[in-house]
Parts: C-alpha cells; structure tokens; sequence
C-alpha cells in the first residue's frame, strides 16, 4: 500500500533541498543498550531515501524507500513510501506509523542546530496521509499539521518555564550564576523555534491559522502561538532585569558583609595592639617589681649571710667546749667505772668471807 | 508545592533516574500527557528496537530537572 509523509525541515531560506548536507548516516536508533538496531539512511539520485535495517550477521538490508514528491519553500518537503513493517509493534512505516526517529535523521540532511543541541531537539510527530498532499494548497493538511504541533510546543515551553521558575524562586536557586543561564537558555530554545516555525506560520499557504482567524480553534491555537512567544521573550527580559538586580543586591550584600567583616577585623586588630602595649607595660612593670624585690632579697640575703658568718665564726671555740666537756665527762665515767669495780671485789670479798665462817 | 507541579516534578524525577526504557512503560509510569510533553520539548527522545518502541532521558532534561528539584 501506498503512503504518504510529509515533514517539516526547519529552513530560513529556499534552497529546494538540492544541496544536503550529507548523503549518508548509520546510526544505532535503540535506547536500549543489550539491543542495539542500527538503521543506514542514503541519498539516493540527491534527493530519494533508501533506509536499510543492519542483521544479526552484520549486513544491512533495505528496509523501505522513500521517493520525494515535491518540496515548498517553507520547509515542507513530500516522500512516498510502501507500507513496511518489521514487527507488529516495532520499527515500521505505514499509514499511521512513521519512525520519529527516521524523521529526525532526515533533518540532520539539511538542518544545523542552532539553538540547541541536537540531543535537544523537539520531536514533532510526521504528518501521515493515505493520498499525496498538495502542499503548497492554501491552509493544506500538513501546513496546519506543523502549526498545531508548534502551538503545542509552546504551551508546553511556557509551561515548563513557569514551573522552573516557581521551583528555583522556592529553593532560592536564582543566586546560582548556573540557575540563571539555564533558564535563559530555556527562553533561547523556545525563541530558536520561533525563528524557523514563523516561517510557517507566516507562509502565504496559512490563511487560517492567525489570531484574527473566523475560525475559533485556530485562532486559539494562533493565540497560543504569540501569547507563548511574548511570554518567553517577557520572561527572558525580566529575569535578566531580576538577575542583573539581583545580581548586584548580592554584590551589594557581600560588599556590606565584607566591609563588616572588615571593620571587626580593624576593632581586633585596635583591641590587639592595645591588649599588647597593656603587656609591654605590664612587662615592665613586672620587670622593675621583681628587680625590687630581687634588691630586698639581696640585702636580707647578704644581711643572713653576715649573720650565718658570725656564727659559723662562733662554732670551733663551742666545739672545743664541747671537746673539753666530754673529756671531763669521759674521765669522770672512768672514775665511776673504777669505783664500781671496786665495790664489786669488796662485794664478793664480803661473801666469801661469809661463806667460810658458815662452813666453821 | 500544588498538586500538578508535583506530578510534573515526579514525572522529571522517573525519566532522569530510569534513564531509558520502552514507550509502553513510560505511559504506564508517567501518563500519555507528560509523555508527549517531554517528547515534544526534547526531554525524552524516541527510538526502536526491530520489536518496540523505546525512549531515553536527554541531557536537557537532566539539567532541568537539576535546577528544579
């Protein structure tokens, strides 16, 4: 069976897609690691694809061919292509399904990243028909498809730049130099889009997708698509106001801090010099008393010196006393000794002599 | 913190920690909406197996969800 994609390729200028920017790609499209499938896309004739699919034995097979149809100047380029699937599930291109994945490659043929990263980029879903579009109709399927996925798109962005603002102004992230570039890279992104999406929206082909539309969904969705863009470029300019104010409220706060810190630092350097000429003069001070002091232990020093003199002077004449006292002493203890002797003999002279006249 | 910006918070915080995985589950986990908003704003990128749809987490939306958590 026959389909029909139409994709959109971000594009400022109208170069009829003759000049690409490569004319082939492998890649490995599984986000799983243990299940690798590598796809092989090549230009074919410049502006046909062939998209091969790689086998277990390494080889790759031609999965689909995509034939171009016709291009637009506003980016919309038209393949065809024969209803293939793998599985049922899987890898596959009919009339609903068409690998984002696949889309996103054939953009790499003839857009840069400007404002993003390639790992980055939104992924709007293909526009599928069962018939081949004209795609340069007034307000043709596809044209519209690509307004509705930008509008979404900047809901979306508007969205997620509330919610990290709300978040960061919660913690008190918005000091971070790191927190505020990021949010203004948010801004860029969505502002990137509106870059090459206003070639869309402005293209002569869009007659119904405007904020003056009769048509009231559309004119919802061309509301979204400026009320979303002036809300980014608000933001981007009041948080760069906010972030320069605050910005120099924290170089204020830490000059006031620093001058703070400065002038304890003057004050104790003041109590310290005060605290070491209180030393010195309490050194001195202490110097002079103990000079003083040492002068009066001085003299009572040499005055018990003089005095220690006078008796050590004193001490051989009372020695020789004591030498002549103890002689004395001495010669008396002999005396005594000899008479108790003596007392001793007649004693037992006595008791002999008792003894003898008993026996008679 | 209102309720929806906690969803959202909790949806950021399932696709940064579980890094990749198939489409399937990550609407079981975090519904249909956010999945396509993340999809849309390069948060979460689509990809294939030769059986399934897959997806993985983007640098993008490691670093939002650093600066909103």
């Amino acid at each position: 069976m026959k389909c029909h994609v139409v994709l959109w390729i971000p594009t400022l200028v109208y170069t009829g897609f003759d000049e690409p920017l490569i004319t082939q790609v492998e890649r490995n499209i599984s986000d799983i690691p243990e299940k690798e499938f590598f796809v092989k896309l090549e230009l074919v004739n410049g502006k046909d694809f062939c998209i091969s699919i790689r086998n277990d034995d390494g080889n790759y097979i031609t999965f689909v061919e995509l034939e171009r149809v016709s291009v637009s100047w506003n980016g919309l380029i038209q393949y065809t292509y024969k209803s293939t699937s793998a599985k049922e599930k899987g890898f596959r291109f009919t009339t609903t399904e068409f690998p984002t994945a696949i889309y996103h490659l054939i953009k790499s043929f003839y857009h840069v990243h400007d404002f993003h990263d390639a790992d980055a980029d939104s992924t709007f879903r293909p526009y599928l028909s069962d018939g081949k579009v004209d795609i340069k109709a007034e307000n043709n399927g596809a044209i519209l498809h690509y307004l509705r996925m930008y509008s979404e798109f900047m809901s979306n962005s508007v969205r997620n730049l509330q919610f990290a603002i709300r978040s960061v102004r919660e913690n008190k992230k918005l000091i971070q130099p790191d927190t505020r570039s990021f949010i203004q890279k948010l801004c860029l992104f969505a502002k990137g889009y509106e870059v090459y999406m206003g070639v869309l929206y402005r293209s002569k082909y869009n007659t119904i997708c405007k904020t003056s539309s009769s048509v009231r969904d559309w004119r919802h969705i061309a509301c979204n698509i400026e009320n979303g863009m002036n809300y980014v470029r608000t933001i981007e300019q009041e948080y760069g106001e906010y972030n320069q104010q605050t910005f120099v409220e924290d170089v204020e706060q830490e000059a006031l801090s620093s001058l703070k810190s400065a002038r304890w630092s003057i004050g104790l350097g003041w109590g310290s010099v005060v605290l070491g000429v209180a030393s010195i003069v309490s050194a001195i001070l202490s110097i002079n008393l103990a000079n003083k002091v040492s002068q009066r232990s001085s003299l009572e020093l040499q005055q018990v010196a003089g005095s220690l003199k006078q008796n050590i002077g004193t001490i051989p004449s009372e020695i020789s006393i004591i030498n002549t006292k103890l002689d004395s002493l001495s010669r008396k203890s002999i005396q005594s000794s000899e008479i108790m002797n003596e007392i001793v003999k007649r004693q037992w002279t006595i008791i002999h002599r008792l003894d003898g006249k008993g026996e008679e | 913190m209102e309720k929806q910006d906690l969803r959202r918070l909790n949806a950021l915080q399932y696709i940064v920690d579980t890094k990749y995985g198939y489409v399937g589950e990550l609407i079981i986990n975090i519904g249909e909406v956010f999945a396509n908003e993340f999809v849309s704003l390069g948060f979460v990128i689509m990809g294939y197996t030769r059986d399934d749809k897959t997806w993985r987490v983007s640098e993008l939306a490691k670093r939002y969800y650093s600066v909103v958590s």
